[in-house]
């Protein structure tokens, strides 16, 4: 054995050793949002506790009442004040949508109250989202999913079944397969994917329909699922005679919608078994369904990359404390692209998010390329330039997006007051080429904006030589350039 | 609550182990029999002797029995409610003995168990309140914490719970709803199981038999589907069994004309003519409760009938009371009945309640009463030292 594989075999034990002691944090900087759907008071009685004890400490639970006579005051008893668990009563609208639009936590679970989970269930899920960052949506096996996932064990106890999953972990830890659809009672997503794809549609009625067509919904943005061969938690099901019966009919409704949904033949019987009814024709990926909204008015926009360049500008505390508030935009859909110039400033902290993608350049040809080929890291629908001199107002991502969404414009310039007092802001170019101060720029997918150059030879000051072909909008911001630290005015809208 | 445990062996041999730790609002758990110390500490349950059952406050407990030959003990004993457990006969049992026991048991019970669907069908043609301690569900209907042990109960054990509260307090609950669900259940089972075995006349003879307890029209489908397929396999005795059936279903619709004229098919013997005979008869005269009443007797839905005849006050309905009430081991109600319409009873029944409250002397002048009747007495006599011998073999095996 090599002495590479053996530090690997090592290192693998030493992680095993920590993972089955519970020594492991979950791999998420800002910890999870567990949503729970309540809807009988002795499951949820045990299903909290559990979620509690085996989900870590960086776990905040939002239990969320779906009937409207669940005892949540009977409930809240059970719990004291410092537990990490937010209660919404019911209201007569979409409840798990409601409590999506108050994730603020990167990863979250939606979970209903009759899953028991055991220890070790979250950061093993969690991890298949670190091993391919496509993957948006995990799910364990259990008796409520569909497909591959399904599993029926019987377990007398709740011991039998821990010890069970605590041999399933060690046993096939790491293992993981991609899925074409999941509909079960538990899965584990990333907040972007709300963004992206908004809430549930919950006018297909039947439950497991609608997680299969949020789950189909994130396949259209690129989203992958997952299944966790490792993980298994236990689902617990329901005699109510009234509860089945009016499934029966929801059933039927809900599955007409949603085959209608997905142009699906609806003479097939609707199964939670039979997984290959839920899954239309390949086709459905070239097309993109309709983003359901949030509650709370909260309004799902195109995902955004930020690209943030800059090179000697994180040197001083009271700079990299303004990175760090201004990644908190009011605008919340975004992706952040740091470039960093290792000859200038390797060794300084970077005040940058854990999700953000850095990428290290060293010289001048490297760190042009990198800001090119950037955008080309997600397809996102919106590219913006962001300069680590120029500083930003709260809602400047916010009102560059509202200006590409509501207006024609495919290319958006802010206007600074340094362009507006220089004059700036129809610099000279020839007459195919219209020449936009890098750091001021945004534009949708599918243009080709034009060749990034520097100013001048002296600085990293760069500019964009825009095609004039391009319809370009112009609106006003609040931004102002380090080093000058003038007060910026109110920015007018300037739409071309 | 409190629960009397009376099995019929051993603790090591006691098969409803599970069923005991999942007792709902469970407070003291005595065992008659003998148990280790260990096993009392596991189990958290106190093993008491046969006599000292009789110390007990006997009203505060819900007792589970599990043999027949308990019958007599808890019938003295009157606790607050009991649960019998039924079970086929065991290989070493007198086979005759124990089914007529265990029918009586299973009828003065309050709530029926049982892990054999072939006696839960039948308890459920019997009376109400009859449950099935097994079922094909793999999956986790419920759970609950019993001390600091969570347990994940199936479908029926569920109901098990739900079926003891219920028991307590059957005035305050829908009645029969855990009954209807289990029904439910077991009809579902055998749907499903009539798309994966479509050749096979049981399943679907199944299917028709718990649509038909749940009311559902569907019965009928699933039953001449079911009779297609026995004639198919040359199967060709089934006209009692399956045609028959099809006369208690569309009595159940209140197709009297219709029902009537099906089991007239299937009148064969001299005594199913007479039957079919006074149907006709009591139809002709728009007496149509009684003649349904009949039309479930005779296709053996006793529980049916009973509950068509009970609010009837006509000397005929009575009379046809009777004869439901003694098929069903109801036999206290049935001598009841019988000395109101003729002032004199059956001397079998009475010697054997005789018998099982504890009065021999009144249970031997019973059975010799009997002679005259139909010469039963000799039989029966017999049979009081069986089940006197099979009592006393219990108590030994039960003691260690």
């Amino acid at each position: 054995m090599s002495q590479e594989s053996l530090n690997v075999e090592r290192l693998a034990g030493r992680y095993g050793f920590l993972a089955h002691n519970g020594l492991l944090p979950l791999p998420s900087k800002d910890g999870i949002t567990l949503v729970v759907e309540l809807s009988r008071l002795e499951y949820a009685s045990v299903c909290l506790p559990l979620l509690l004890n085996h989900s870590g400490t960086s776990v905040t639970i939002i239990a969320v009442a779906m009937t409207p006579h669940f005892p949540l005051e009977t409930l809240a008893s059970q719990f004291s004040s410092e537990e990490r668990i937010l209660l919404l009563p019911f209201e007569p609208e979409d409840m798990v949508n409601k409590a999506f639009a108050v994730i603020e936590t990167t990863f979250a679970v939606l979970l209903e109250d009759s899953i028991m989970v055991s220890a070790g269930w979250l950061s093993e899920l969690m991890w298949v989202i670190a091993d391919d960052a496509a993957v948006k949506i995990v799910a364990p096996c259990s008796a409520s999913e569909s497909g591959e996932g399904k599993k029926r064990l019987h377990f007398g106890t709740y011991l039998e079944m821990a010890t069970h999953v605590s041999f399933s972990l060690s046993r096939n830890q790491g293992e993981w397969r991609q899925v074409e659809v999941l509909s079960g009672s538990c899965l584990l997503f990333t907040k972007d994917l709300i963004q992206q794809i908004g809430g549930l549609d919950t006018s297909l009625q039947v439950r497991h329909l609608i997680i299969a067509d949020w789950c189909l919904r994130a396949r259209q943005v690129g989203a992958r699922l997952a299944l966790s061969d490792a993980v298994y938690v236990h689902a617990i099901h329901s005699l109510d005679t009234h509860l089945r019966k009016l499934d029966e009919h929801k059933q039927d409704m809900g599955w007409q919608l949603y085959c209608q949904k997905w142009s699906l033949e609806s003479n097939l019987e609707s199964s939670k078994d039979n997984v290959t009814h839920l899954v239309p024709h390949s086709d459905f990926l070239n097309s993109k369904q309709q983003v359901i909204p949030l509650s709370n008015g909260i309004e799902i926009g195109p995902i955004v990359t930020a690209i943030v360049y800059g090179d000697g500008i994180w040197e001083s505390g009271e700079d990299r404390e303004y990175w760090q508030e201004m990644q908190q935009q009011s605008y919340k859909n975004i992706r952040w692209i740091w470039i960093r110039e290792l000859l200038v400033n390797a060794d300084l902290p970077f005040p940058v998010n854990e999700h953000a993608v850095v990428i290290s350049v060293s010289g001048e040809v490297a760190w042009l390329q990198a800001l090119k080929n950037a955008p080309l890291l997600y397809e996102d629908e919106i590219i913006l330039y962001l300069s680590g001199s120029v500083r930003y107002g709260h809602r400047y991502i916010e009102r560059v997006v509202k200006a590409i969404t509501q207006g024609s414009a495919n290319l958006i310039v802010s206007i600074s007051t340094e362009m507006e007092e220089a004059d700036v802001h129809l610099l000279a170019g020839d007459e195919s080429e219209i020449v936009l101060p890098l750091e001021r720029v945004a534009y949708t997918r599918g243009v080709i904006p034009g060749r990034i150059s520097n100013k001048d030879a002296n600085t990293r000051q760069l500019q964009l030589l825009a095609e004039s072909s391009l319809r370009i909008g112009y609106i006003g911001d609040f931004s102002e350039v380090i080093g000058s630290r003038t007060e910026s005015r109110t920015g007018k809208e300037a739409h071309q | 609550m409190k629960y009397l445990i009376l099995s019929g062996g051993t603790w090591a041999e006691y098969e409803y182990k599970r069923l005991l730790d999942l007792l709902p609002e469970r407070e003291e758990v005595c065992f008659v029999g003998r148990m280790s110390s260990e096993e009392q500490s596991s189990s958290q349950i106190k093993a008491i002797t046969v006599a000292a059952i009789h110390s007990l406050n006997a009203e505060d407990y819900t007792m589970l029995v599990s043999s027949p030959y308990w019958l007599s003990e808890a019938l003295s004993i009157q606790a607050g409610y009991v649960v019998a457990l039924l079970e086929h006969c065991p290989e070493k049992e007198n086979k005759q003995l124990w089914e007529k026991y265990s029918s009586l048991l299973g009828a003065m019970a309050d709530l029926v168990g049982t892990r054999s669907e072939r006696i839960y069908l039948e308890l459920s043609l019997h009376r109400e309140y009859v449950l099935y301690l097994a079922g094909d569900q793999q999956e986790s209907y419920g759970v609950v914490y019993q001390g600091d042990r969570l347990y994940f109960l199936t479908d029926y054990e569920v109901l098990w719970r739900k079926a003891l509260e219920a028991l307590w307090q059957q005035l305050s609950t829908p009645s029969y709803e855990w009954e209807t669900i289990q029904l439910e259940l077991r009809a579902d089972y055998y749907l499903t199981m009539c798309v994966k075995l479509p050749s096979q006349p049981v399943v679907h003879y199944l299917a028709a038999s718990y649509l038909y307890l749940l009311g559902d029209r569907a019965a009928s489908r699933y039953l001449a589907h079911s009779l297609e397929l026995m004639i198919l396999h040359d199967y060709l005795d089934c006209l009692h069994s399956h045609f028959r059936f099809f006369s208690a279903i569309e009595a159940k619709l209140g197709n009297l004309e219709t029902a009537v004229q099906q089991y007239a098919i299937t009148a064969i013997t001299a005594e199913e003519k007479v039957e079919l005979e006074r149907m006709q008869r009591l139809l002709h005269t728009g007496e149509d409760e009684l003649v349904r009443a009949e039309l479930f007797r005779v296709n053996e839905d006793e529980a049916a009938a009973i509950r068509i005849l009970q609010p009837l006050s006509s000397l005929d309905a009575k009379a046809l009371l009777i004869r439901n009430y003694t098929r069903t081991f109801q036999w206290e109600k049935a001598l009841e009945l019988q000395y109101e319409l003729e002032g004199a009873v059956d001397g079998a029944m009475e010697g054997t309640l005789h018998l099982l409250y504890g009065r021999r002397h009144d249970a031997i002048r019973s059975f010799l009463n009997a002679v005259g009747q139909n010469n039963e007495a000799w039989p029966l006599l017999s049979e009081m030292a069986d089940l006197e011998e099979a009592v006393r073999e219990m108590k030994r095996r039960v003691e260690g």
